[in-house]
């Protein structure tokens, strides 16, 4: 039975991502970070397979004891690891309305671009037992430097992190793909927000569950040119980082 | 005269551009305590630079961001675990204080009639050329700050700016050599002299060593 660990499952594309593996017969570790949202709760009560384990991708602690759960569970083992947890917060970050909120820069990128790192450096001895060693990176369109047409209104630290994440992966990669361990670099589109009781918000382009159903395919398929480290979209364009 | 700012004199490359700027007349400030001959020095808080700069020239006409902090100990991987304590020092020094170096000049560059903002980076900071494996701590702060250079980019250009991305190919290039290159590309118009608009290129959004060769981000 493969396994797959996914953080920030409380809702949206992590969720959804939980649903899918679920139906491919996947073991999930499905990452609760969010108090008031009970979707990974309900649908375990459905699915057996489905393990809500604590986790916080900005504590080293709680990763810690997410891997010595999932090591427990599957007998030290990992396949597939995504990498989806992140801060999307606008901070005042205005040029001309000081000051900016510095900290806010600061814990975005920690969660955002350094979460991952610390993930993957934890979970390594389990990736490292199993023949697919599969690591997924959540990214952005707005990761990509020649294609940032806005200036955020202030809202600097969301981009710089996806940015800063995607060097991460290419560190990552430059190192652990002789190993054997294949990448994915995924932009989901812009998505519908999910209320605590599931319902979806007026804003955004896509349901969750729609962009989650190509992902689980593109993360989970061989792919022919492993070696180039890519990012792309949920019609498999690719995106010029 | 023109005025220029330079953040910081502590790097070998920071004190031969100063000199190059003093040497071609330029009115030059720079944070820091080293002293150099005919760069007029600023506190290190920011607010007292800032009013101090106000009350001697007014204005910026160039603003040199010349953060570009690499640590000896910044050598660690993915494998070995990241040292969390200096990849926070780096991101300080590369990241949070030029933000917030920017925030407190912006206004007197706005005075100024130069409007052109200097940064530096490098090219083992791009994500497309890259094929180290460490250096995490340098490497991640320089890719935020390419997106921050591009967002801030387009905020300010509508308002006359120009901005500069340079590599000063450290320890690869003399300092002296670097300085003189980036004097030349941090003063003239990209395109062509007269500002042809035919052929002007200021509108690319480019990084360029100190060779003059461009990378991508």
């Amino acid at each position: 039975m493969r396994s797959v660990i996914i953080t920030g499952a409380d809702r949206g594309l992590g969720f959804s991502l939980s649903k899918e593996y679920l139906a491919r017969g996947y073991k999930v570790f499905a990452g609760k970070f969010i108090e008031e949202y009970t979707l990974l709760e309900d649908l375990r009560e459905k699915d057996p397979n489905l393990h809500i384990v604590n986790l916080d991708v900005n504590s080293r602690e709680s990763i810690e004891a997410a891997r010595d759960y999932v090591a427990a569970e599957t007998g030290g083992s990992l396949d597939m690891l995504i990498s989806n947890a992140a801060l999307m917060m606008r901070v005042s970050c205005s040029l001309y309305e000081p000051p900016m909120d510095l900290e806010q820069v600061w814990n975005s990128f920690s969660v955002n671009a350094l979460g991952p790192a610390r993930m993957v450096h934890y979970f390594l001895p389990l990736l490292a037992q199993s023949d697919m060693r599969r690591l997924c990176f959540v990214s952005s369109e707005v990761s990509c430097v020649n294609l940032m047409k806005t200036s955020r209104s202030g809202g600097f630290p969301y981009p710089m992190s996806k940015s800063a994440m995607n060097m991460c992966v290419r560190l990552m990669h430059n190192q652990l793909y002789a190993q054997g361990y294949t990448f994915r670099l995924y932009h989901p589109g812009w998505m519908k927000k999910v209320e605590p009781d599931g319902t979806r918000s007026e804003h955004g382009a896509y349901d969750p569950d729609f962009t989650a159903e190509h992902a689980a395919k593109y993360f989970e398929t061989p792919l022919r040119d492993e070696q180039r480290l890519v990012l792309y979209d949920f019609l498999s364009q690719e995106w010029p980082y | 005269m023109k005025t220029v700012l330079i953040t910081s004199l502590a790097g070998m490359f920071d004190q031969k551009l100063a000199e190059v700027f003093v040497r071609e007349g330029l009115q030059v400030f720079a944070i820091g305590s080293r002293e150099t001959e005919g760069v007029t020095l600023l506190p290190d808080d920011l607010e007292q630079a800032r009013a101090a700069l106000e009350k001697a020239a007014g204005k910026i006409d160039l603003y040199i961001d010349v953060s570009d902090t690499r640590s000896g100990a910044d050598r660690f991987t993915l494998i070995d675990g990241l040292d969390e304590k200096i990849i926070r020092e780096v991101y300080e020094a590369n990241v949070l204080w030029p933000m917030a170096s920017l925030e407190a000049f912006i206004n007197l560059i706005d005075a100024g009639e130069g409007k052109r903002v200097c940064f530096l980076t490098s090219q083992e900071a791009s994500i497309n050329q890259t094929r180290d494996i460490g250096g995490y701590a340098y490497k991640l702060s320089k890719a935020a700050m390419h997106n921050f250079f591009q967002m801030i980019a387009n905020r300010l250009t509508p308002d006359g700016y120009t901005l500069r991305v340079f590599d000063p190919m450290h320890r690869e290039i003399a300092p002296e050599l670097a300085a003189e290159s980036a004097f030349n590309y941090f003063t003239r118009r990209r395109g062509t002299e007269g500002a042809n608009p035919l052929r002007d290129d200021e509108a690319r959004w480019v990084f360029r060593d100190a060779l003059g060769r461009e990378h991508p981000w």
